[in-house]
C-alpha cells in the first residue's frame, strides 16, 4: 500500500488552456456585436485572419522543421485581437497580410515567453506601413469631431451600445464591458496597468478638456469613442508584455496613458495611438531587462 | 491584520475542522527512527509509557510494551496494551514564579519537544538574552490539514499557559498569538481568555497560504509593528507553534515527554478522516486503516503539505515532525507541463518576491526561497519549481 509521493498535488486549477478560453470567450462580445452591425464584412475579416494565422503557424513551423502542433489557443487569440483593430471596411487581403506578419512575429519574438511586445499591434503597425490605402479608415468619426470643436451626433448612449464606426473593436463600449468585466471575475488578467492607464486618461481629460465649455460631456465623448476601453481591457492586461513588478506595471500603465493623450491631443491616428503603445512596450522591455539584470546581481552578491 | 505580499488561497479541504481530536489509538507496535542517537534500551527489555530509549533524552517510549528490535537506527517496541507510565516522567516541580531558564530548560531538554528542525530546548537557549519578542503561530492555511486548528479549539488555556513558560524562560515581557483573521470562533474565545492578561494580545494574519510560516509570520509583524527599525528587531522575535506550547504545557503538567503528535488522516482516499492523536512511530498503514482508507482507490499518499510535500519516501512510520497523513485518489494525480507563457504569476504569488521561473530557467541557487510551494500551485502551465526547494534545502544543508 506504500506510495509515498514527494511531489506537489494540489495546483490551481487555472491552465493555459482555460487562461486562453476566457480570453478569446470575452472578445465574443464585441465579435458578434460587430458581425451583427456589418454582418457578412466583419465575419469574413475576423475568419480570414484566423485561418491566415492558422495556417502561416503550421507552414512556419514545417519550414523551421520544429515539431509540427497545431496554433495554440494564444496564437488565435492574437489574430482575433489584431482583426479587431481593422476598419469595418478593411480589405480581406489586409487581414490575411496582417495575421501572416502577425503569426511570424509570435514565432520570432514569442518562443521563449521573453518578449514584452504586444504583438497584434505592431503587426497591424507594420500592415498599415505596408498597405495603406487598403485600410480604408473612416474619414469622420466621432472622436475627430470632438477634436474639432464640435459634439458628435451620436449620443453618449448610443456610442456605449455601439453605433461608432470606429474599429471593428470599439464599436460598442458595452460589448467591451462585458468582456472586461468577464475577465475581472476570472482573475485571468492583471489589471494593474489598466486601472492607472484609465485613472490618468480621465484625470488628463478632466484637466484639460477638448471642447472647454463642456468639459465633463468632452471627457465622456472621449471615453466612449476613443480606442481607451479596449485598450485597457485587452491590451494593457496582456500577460506577456507586462512587466514582472507589480509597481512598473503601473508605471506602464500611466505612461501609455501620458504618451496617448499627448498623440490624441496633436495628431490623432489610431496607427499613431498604437505607435504609442508600441513605444512604451519597448521602453518596458528595455526597463525589464536592465532591473532583472540589476536584480541578479544583487542576489548573486547577497548570497556571497 | 497582519498582511504579506504574493500568497494563494487555495480550496482549504479543511473537512476534519470541527471533527474532535480522537484519542483513541493504541497500535500493535511502533517503530521509532532514533538515526545516530544512542540507545540505552536492549531487545527484551520491557518499556514503559514516557521512557527514555536513547541516552540524550531525544526519544522515548510512547507505548508500554517489549522492545524487538534495535537494528539499523530504529527501534521496534511491541505494545502490551497497558498503561504503565514510567518514573522518569515527574511534572515540573517548582512554581512558574520561581522557576528560572535553567530550571526549565534543564526540564524541557529531558522531554524531547520537536515539531520542525530543532528541539524546543535548543531554540529556548539559542533565544537567551536575544529575543524580546514571542509570537505564538496559531493559524494553519494548509489545505486538508486541521491538526493545529483542533489543538486551538480544544486547549486555549493549556497553549495560554504554554505561552507563559517561555515567556518566564526567557524574560519576555510580551507575547502574541497570531490567528486568521477568517477563524472568529476561536479569535473571539482567546480574547476572552486573555482578558485579564496584559502581557498577551491576540494578532490576527490574512488567511493567505502561507502566512502562518515563521518566516514570513515575523516578517508580516515586523513590517507592521516596526517598520523603522526592522533590521535590528528581526534577531529578537521567536516564532514557535501554538502545538508546542501545548505540548509544552503538557509536559510541565504530567512530566510525560512528547510522546505522540495530533495528525489530521484525510485525503479523498480515506472514507473516515479525522484528526488522531498518534503514538511517534505508529505505522502509517496501521493510521489509513484505522481511518477507512478504500485502498483500491488509493494513488498515492503524502505526508503533511499537499501543495510542497518534500518528505522523504523511506517514511513509512510517523514522525514528530508529521502533522498530516494524506491518502489521495488519481484526481490529484500530477498531470504534465506545458511551456511558460509569462504570466509571471509564479512571481506574483511568491511570499518573498523571488522569480520562481528566472531561479529554475539559470539554475540560480537561493537562500531566500521557503519552500512553500505556492509558485508550482499557482503555474497555469503546470511547471514543476521543485527543483529550486531542493537546491534551496541543499544550499540549507
Amino acid at each position: 500500500m506504500n506510495k509515498y509521493s514527494v511531489n506537489t498535488y494540489l495546483k490551481s486549477p487555472e491552465t493555459t488552456y482555460t487562461i486562453s478560453i476566457d480570453y478569446i470567450l470575452a472578445l465574443l462580445p464585441i465579435i458578434f456585436w460587430s458581425i451583427i452591425r456589418f454582418k457578412l464584412t466583419t465575419a469574413v475579416i475576423v475568419s480570414s485572419c484566423v485561418f491566415a494565422d492558422i495556417i502561416t503557424d503550421v507552414v512556419f513551423k514545417f519550414l523551421s522543421k520544429k515539431k509540427l502542433t497545431l496554433p495554440s489557443l494564444k496564437n488565435i487569440y492574437g489574430a482575433l485581437i489584431f482583426s479587431l483593430t481593422l476598419y469595418p471596411e478593411t480589405s480581406p487581403v489586409v487581414a490575411i497580410v496582417g495575421a501572416i506578419i502577425l503569426s511570424i512575429l509570435f514565432n520570432i519574438l514569442n518562443s521563449e515567453g521573453n518578449s514584452y511586445i504586444f504583438v497584434p499591434l505592431v503587426a497591424r503597425v507594420i500592415t498599415f506601413a505596408l498597405m495603406p490605402k487598403e485600410f480604408h479608415a473612416p474619414e469622420q468619426t466621432p472622436y475627430f469631431s470632438i477634436l474639432n470643436g464640435m459634439i458628435p451626433n451620436e449620443s453618449p448612449v448610443e456610442l456605449f451600445l455601439g453605433s461608432a464606426d470606429v474599429t471593428l473593436g470599439s464599436l460598442s463600449i458595452v460589448a467591451i464591458l462585458l468582456g472586461g468585466l468577464y475577465l475581472i471575475f476570472r482573475k485571468s488578467s492583471d489589471f494593474r496597468a489598466s486601472s492607472a492607464y484609465l485613472l490618468l486618461s480621465l484625470v488628463l481629460s478632466l484637466a484639460f478638456p477638448i471642447i472647454k465649455a463642456r468639459g465633463v460631456e468632452s471627457t465622456l465623448y472621449e471615453l466612449l469613442s476613443s480606442e481607451m476601453l479596449f485598450i485597457i481591457f485587452f491590451v494593457l492586461t496582456d500577460m506577456q508584455s507586462t512587466p514582472k513588478k507589480k509597481g512598473l506595471r503601473y508605471l506602464k500603465g500611466a505612461l501609455c496613458a501620458l504618451l496617448t493623450f499627448t498623440i490624441k491631443r496633436t495628431n490623432y491616428t489610431i496607427d499613431g495611438f498604437y505607435i504609442g503603445i508600441i513605444v512604451v512596450d519597448l521602453l518596458f522591455s528595455i526597463i525589464c531587462m536592465i532591473s532583472d539584470k540589476i536584480e541578479f546581481a544583487k542576489e548573486c552578491k547577497n548570497e556571497q | 491584520m497582519l498582511n504579506f505580499k504574493g500568497g494563494i488561497r487555495p480550496d482549504s479541504h479543511k473537512y476534519t475542522k470541527n471533527f474532535n481530536i480522537t484519542d483513541s489509538l493504541s497500535p500493535e507496535f511502533v517503530k521509532l527512527a532514533v538515526n545516530d542517537s544512542p540507545i540505552c534500551v536492549n531487545v527484551g527489555d520491557n518499556v514503559a509509557i514516557g521512557q527514555k530509549i536513547t541516552n540524550d533524552y531525544r526519544f522515548h517510549s510512547p507505548i508500554c510494551g517489549t522492545v524487538t528490535n534495535t537494528d539499523c537506527g530504529y527501534v521496534t517496541i511491541n505494545n502490551n496494551h497497558e498503561c504503565t507510565v514510567s518514573n522518569e516522567c515527574k511534572p515540573f516541580s517548582k512554581k512558574l514564579s520561581d522557576a528560572t531558564f535553567n530550571d526549565i530548560v534543564s526540564f524541557v531538554s529531558k522531554k524531547s519537544i520537536r515539531f520542525d528542525d530543532d528541539y524546543l530546548d535548543t531554540r529556548l537557549k539559542k533565544s537567551l538574552n536575544k529575543v524580546s519578542i514571542l509570537l505564538v503561530s496559531c493559524g494553519e492555511t494548509v489545505p486538508f490539514s486541521c491538526s493545529r486548528n483542533r489543538i486551538l479549539s480544544e486547549h486555549k488555556k493549556e497553549i495560554i499557559y504554554g505561552t507563559q513558560i517561555i515567556m518566564k524562560a526567557l524574560s519576555i515581557r510580551k507575547a502574541a498569538i497570531t490567528i486568521e483573521a477568517l477563524d472568529l470562533k476561536n479569535r473571539f474565545e482567546l480574547k476572552k481568555a486573555l482578558k485579564n492578561n496584559n502581557n498577551i494580545s491576540v494578532v490576527t494574519h490574512s488567511s493567505k497560504y502561507p502566512a502562518e510560516h515563521p518566516k514570513i509570520l515575523k516578517d508580516q509583524f515586523l513590517n507592521k509593528y516596526f517598520s523603522n527599525d526592522r533590521d535590528t528587531t528581526a534577531d529578537n522575535v521567536l516564532v514557535v507553534g501554538c502545538e508546542e506550547v501545548f505540548e509544552l504545557y503538557n509536559s510541565f503538567r504530567t512530566g510525560l515527554p512528547m510522546i505522540s503528535r495530533v495528525i489530521t488522516v484525510d485525503g479523498d482516499a480515506v472514507l473516515s478522516p479525522k484528526n488522531i492523536k498518534t503514538p511517534i512511530g505508529t505505522d502509517i498503514n496501521y493510521l489509513l486503516n484505522f481511518c477507512e482508507t478504500n485502498i483500491n482507490e488509493l494513488s498515492s499518499i503524502v505526508i503533511n503539505n499537499p501543495i510542497c510535500s518534500s518528505y522523504n519516501k523511506d517514511c513509512e512510520y510517523t514522525k514528530k515532525d508529521i502533522s498530516c497523513v494524506l491518502a489521495l485518489t488519481k484526481k490529484f494525480e500530477q498531470v504534465g507541463s506545458y511551456n511558460c507563457i509569462s504570466c509571471k504569476k509564479c512571481r506574483d504569488v511568491c511570499p518573498v518576491e523571488l522569480d520562481p521561473i528566472e531561479l529554475l530557467k539559470n539554475q540560480i541557487e537561493t537562500t531566500k526561497c521557503i519552500c512553500c510551494g505556492a509558485c508550482t500551485y499557482a503555474c497555469p502551465a503546470k511547471i514543476d519549481f521543485s527543483p529550486i526547494y531542493e537546491r534551496t534545502e541543499a544550499d540549507y544543508e
